[in-house]
């Protein structure tokens, strides 16, 4: 599995936990995080089931 | 409410229950099952980061601060996106250099640095003891709520501390393992995370659909309430943002660097397929675990519950609206979270203990004797010595804060190894130099700005004097340093720490330099999964590697290593080159580690330490004992093997240098083995032999020579007219199969003819006399009456009359003669060993006729007892030189005549044919001798010795029997038994 995706990937996942992202939602913060959470556990899963056999060497 | 009793006995019962499901998951482990080695068990083992303060904690950090305790598992879940980058490369590089914890991994990235080795395990145990203490705290708090008493019982707490140290000893301590690996403490783990999310979720639901109307109603009442500012971060919370990006950073470096967590996500792992599974389900978990968290805080809240009290309102909501069951599961489900923390950490925390400092303070105060008993109770020391110290901290300190504040505390402390850490495992410039400096920076920082106004605040440290100035001063205020003020102390313990970690370990990384040893370690961390060179390091010598392993594990271990190495490699010992001599010096070096740690096995090689003659022969006493089991068993394999070995090669050199052919072949006939004398008769390769079907090689091998009753030894000829004696015999063995042994007849049977057909001619021989004188009566006749007739007239009728009588008596006497040769040359052709159907008294007849030829048999009353029977399958020939050996000796023994008797009569299966004379008898002491080859009682030139043996020889040809039954002066009597059926 490529290394950029999941570099990219957790780019993603940190923007969006984070200020200022979160602070569009601090009304709603808690449905939002766990929202996003959801969202971000799946993308990991899908990322893992369908990416290719990942070499040792990235 | 439970008694005390009780809930004493449901705590050990509990811990009864874990040891029982790790001691069941250990035993099927070893009988190969997967059972613990496969993804669900290893995420749910990771979820030991759920500690008590998790159970409880979140629910107290989400009632007072809102929803920052999220970030405690946001973080974790973010990380968890690079597992598969940075948390692979970490279980490679440990599985490679059998590293076994935290502390050895950076010592090692670092030159195999002792010194670094200490350092990262002092500042873990320091560290995390709070974060121990904190574990116990909540048990024994739990504790008193669930017996319904409104302070903590001191013994209650001491007596539990013991049981789970004792239960952590057990889990984790019962042996030395080298690959410190405990599949079944992992099994167990995985089952209290099992217990504690079911127990949470239990209640979470209880309290939002039990007591409330479900999630909305809960989020709705509370909006509607003084504490709406817990529902939000930033401006209008208790958190700031930076705080909330501070705590998801702190977690993120907790998942990874905690002792516990290094030892069950690295060191426990079996298979880096689990990474990945792991990297959706632990966060998966984590999110169900944290579900309910802000339901029971709000629950709590709006049912009046004491704010300050809401880190035990998963107990206390349960008790108070009448579940107490409800409340023991909960109070169990804690327990498991502390319980499992604590094990895992005092295990891996004494590990590290045990590598960093008791083993190089062993060897160096050179006390070897009993080495492997005292590394076990030291362990089992350090292990209680460390939960102890916990619930010192936590009685007399552990009140003055809540259960996050002590656990981000760990937190900050762990972050400590981050740098090093992770610059270690991309940048190649990090040095040892630059990594005990960052991390003694970040310690400094981390025990100013957290622990002394923790210390200060429990009044361990006064308020007033030299310290207290210092510490209320602008530059160095612990929460303010150098005048940053407006961070809360989480960030700017983490903003400080970090920035003097990190410049510390990266200036000084730059400004000096790296030794040998430093570069090849880094090398080999940053580019772990490159198969190129590693720069050289001091070469050793074979010898030399074998002496040094042997001076710390024994002699024959040392050596038997050698031997693997060099065999696996296929490299012959005085043709190592200096690659291979380096790749077995860096196995060395793993194997000691995986016993004394990394550092130690990096010094020893490095001939830092050295030891007398005796030290190191208690030592290598010692180790040996660690693996002495092992060794027996492999010894034993080894043995069974080297008998095996030479069992099969003294069986293939008999059947190789057998004189008989061997072939083997399988149930379905084909040929599995061929010796070396088939190679001979047939011309044919083994390996052409091999596989391919015996009928195909072997045409003359009929199938019906397998089958069961044809099994045994026939006489068959080959189209080439070889002869062989085919020996056929069924494989003892489940698989079936047949043994084939072919001996090559052709020339034994030739040589057999040829005495046959001498031995016929040698009988004829003895004919000599008679037949001279039976023919050259008829010609003196012949020839008398020829002169006549040439002289005579025929000019009378009487003339005319005697020369008619004389031709008739010529003509009888020629045709006389020339029955005689026709006999002979009938008896002296070469015989065929056919055996056709023929009347063996017309044989017997025949041969009668013959013999009487001879002048002797005029003297002999002959006796002829022939009963008419149906014709037998023999060789005639052979018979008939039977017939004709038996009856020349009768005559031989009869010199003065006598009589002759013989018959032929049906005898049950048999036909008996028996010769008896009236002649001079055998000795008794000749008679067992009698049909042995050149045995003869004749003067030397009267006989060759060979007749009664070929006699013999004949009839077993024909599976019929020969005896002799005489008496001295009495005669001989000779009986035949012919079977019926003659033919096998």
């Amino acid at each position: 599995m490529k290394r950029d995706i999941w570099i990219f990937l957790f780019i993603v996942g940190f923007v969006l936990f984070n200020w200022p992202v979160i602070s569009i939602f601090k009304y709603d913060l808690s449905k939002y995080l766990f929202l996003v959470w959801i969202i971000f556990i799946v993308l990991i899963f899908s990322v893992t089931r369908y990416s290719g056999k990942g070499n040792k060497g990235e | 409410m439970f008694s005390t009793s009780v809930l004493f006995l449901i705590i050990f019962a509990y811990l009864m229950l874990l040891f029982l499901v790790a001691y069941y998951a250990e035993k099927k482990e070893q009988k190969g099952s997967n059972l613990v080695s496969n993804p669900y068990v290893y995420s749910l083992s990771l979820a030991v980061y759920c500690t008590s303060w998790t159970f409880y904690g979140s629910v107290g950090k989400a009632a007072n601060a809102g929803l920052s305790f999220l970030t405690i598992y946001i973080g974790p879940t973010l990380m968890a996106a690079l597992w598969w980058i940075v948390l692979r490369k970490i279980v490679y590089i440990c599985k490679e250099n059998r590293i076994t914890t935290i502390s050895d991994f950076i010592a090692s990235r670092y030159g195999n640095s002792l010194f670094l080795s200490a350092l990262v395990t002092l500042v873990a145990v320091i560290g995390i003891t709070p974060y121990l203490g904190l574990q116990l705290k909540a048990i024994m708090t739990t504790f008193s709520i669930v017996a319904g008493q409104s302070e903590g019982s001191g013994f209650a707490g001491w007596l539990i501390t013991l049981m789970i140290g004792v239960f952590a000893i057990f889990f984790g301590a019962r042996k030395v393992d080298v690959s410190e690996r405990h599949g079944g403490l992992i099994f167990a783990i995985a089952f209290e995370s099992a217990i504690k999310l079911v127990a949470f979720i239990s209640v979470g639901i209880f309290v939002t659909y039990g007591l409330f109307n479900g999630m909305g109603g809960i989020f709705e009442m509370i909006r509607d309430s003084q504490f709406a500012n817990l529902m939000t971060i930033g401006r209008d919370s208790n958190v700031s943002f930076l705080e909330w990006s501070s705590l998801t950073f702190l977690s993120m470096m907790a998942i990874m660097f905690l002792p516990r967590q290094f030892h069950v996500s690295v060191v426990e792992n079996s298979s880096y397929e689990h990474i990945k599974k792991a990297m959706w389900l632990f966060p998966l978990y984590l999110l169900l675990m944290n579900i309910f968290v802000l339901p029971i805080a709000y629950g709590g809240l709006l049912l009046d519950e004491p704010q300050k009290n809401a880190d035990y309102f998963v107990l206390t909501l349960p008790f108070k609206h009448g579940i107490p069951l409800l409340a023991l599961l909960a109070f169990l489900g804690g327990f498991s979270a502390a319980s499992a923390m604590v094990i895992v950490e005092s295990l891996a925390l004494s590990t590290m203990v045990m590598n960093s400092f008791v083993m190089p303070a062993l060897l160096r105060m050179n006390v070897m004797k009993g080495f492997y008993i005292m590394i076990l109770n030291t362990r089992r020391v350090i292990i209680l010595g460390l939960i102890f110290l916990g619930y010192l901290f936590a009685v007399y300190i552990g009140d003055f804060y809540s259960l996050v504040d002590i656990g981000l505390k760990s937190f900050e402390a762990v972050t400590i190894f981050a740098p090093p850490l992770l610059f270690g495992l991309y940048w190649k410039g990090g040095n040892k130099k630059g990594a005990i400096s960052g991390i003694i920076a970040g310690f400094g920082v981390w025990m100013y700005t957290l622990m002394i106004p923790a210390l200060m605040r429990a009044g361990i440290i006064g308020k007033e004097g030299f310290w207290a100035d210092v510490f209320h001063s602008r530059m160095l205020n612990p929460t303010a340093l150098f005048g940053l003020e407006g961070l809360d102390r989480w960030s700017h313990s983490l903003f400080w720490g970090l920035l003097f970690n990190v410049m510390f370990y990266v200036g000084i990384s730059i400004f000096t330099s790296q030794d040998a040893e430093e570069e090849r370690q880094a090398f080999k961390f940053v580019e772990s999964y490159s198969s190129r060179m590693l720069p050289a390091r001091g070469i050793y010598s074979i010898e030399q590697i074998e002496e040094m392993l042997g001076q710390y594990m024994g002699l024959r271990e040392a050596g038997e290593f050698m031997e693997n190495f060099l065999a696996r490699h296929n490299i012959p010992r005085d043709h190592i080159s200096q690659n291979d001599l380096l790749d077995m010096r860096n196995e060395a070096e793993k194997v000691l580690s995986g016993v004394l740690g990394s550092p130690i096995a990096a010094i020893i090689f490095e001939d830092k330490m050295t030891l007398t003659e005796t030290e190191r022969g208690e030592l290598s006493s010692s180790i040996r004992q660690i693996t002495d089991t092992l060794r027996l068993s492999r010894e034993e394999l080894a043995e069974a093997n080297r008998n095996l070995a030479y069992l099969k090669e003294f069986s293939e050199n008999i059947i190789e240098s057998a004189p008989v052919g061997i072939v083997t072949v399988g149930p379905s006939f084909n040929i599995k083995y061929w010796n070396r004398e088939m190679e001979g008769i047939t011309r044919i390769k083994q390996s052409g032999a091999v596989n391919a079907s015996i009928f195909n090689l072997l045409p003359w091998v009929g199938k019906e020579m397998f089958t069961q009753g044809m099994q045994g030894e026939t006489v068959v000829q080959a189209p080439s007219m070889q002869s062989f004696k085919v020996n056929i015999n069924s494989l003892k063995d489940p698989a079936g199969g047949f043994v084939v042994i072919i001996e090559d007849i052709t020339e034994k049977k030739s040589m057999e003819e040829q005495l046959l057909h001498s031995s016929k001619l040698a009988s004829i021989g003895r004919l000599t006399a008679g037949i001279s004188h039976e023919i050259g009566n008829p010609l003196a006749s012949i020839s008398s009456l020829v002169q006549e007739l040439r002289s005579l007239e025929l000019n009378s009728e009487e003339n005319v009359n005697f020369a008619g009588e004389a031709l008739k008596t010529i003509n009888g006497h020629i045709e006389r003669i020339v029955n005689i040769v026709r006999s002979l040359g009938d008896f002296a052709r070469v015989s065929s060993s056919e055996k056709k159907p023929v009347d063996v008294g017309e044989i017997l007849n025949r041969t009668i006729g013959l013999a009487s030829y001879d002048k002797r048999f005029r003297n002999i009353r002959l006796i002829r007892d022939i009963d008419a029977l149906p014709p037998l399958k023999v060789n005639q020939d052979q018979i008939q030189q039977v017939f004709f050996n038996l009856t020349l000796n009768a005559l031989d023994a009869m010199p003065d005549g006598g009589s002759l008797s013989v018959s032929i009569k049906p005898a049950g299966d048999f036909i008996e044919i028996v010769f008896k004379d009236t002649g001079a008898g055998i000795d008794d002491a000749d008679l067992e001798r009698i049909f042995d080859p050149f045995y003869t009682t004749k003067t030397p030139g009267k006989g060759t010795g060979l007749g009664l043996s070929i006699c013999y020889g004949i009839i077993r040809d024909h599976n019929g029997i020969i005896n002799v039954k005489s008496r001295k002066g009495e005669g001989t009597t000779f009986v035949i038994k012919l079977p019926v059926s003659s033919e096998k």
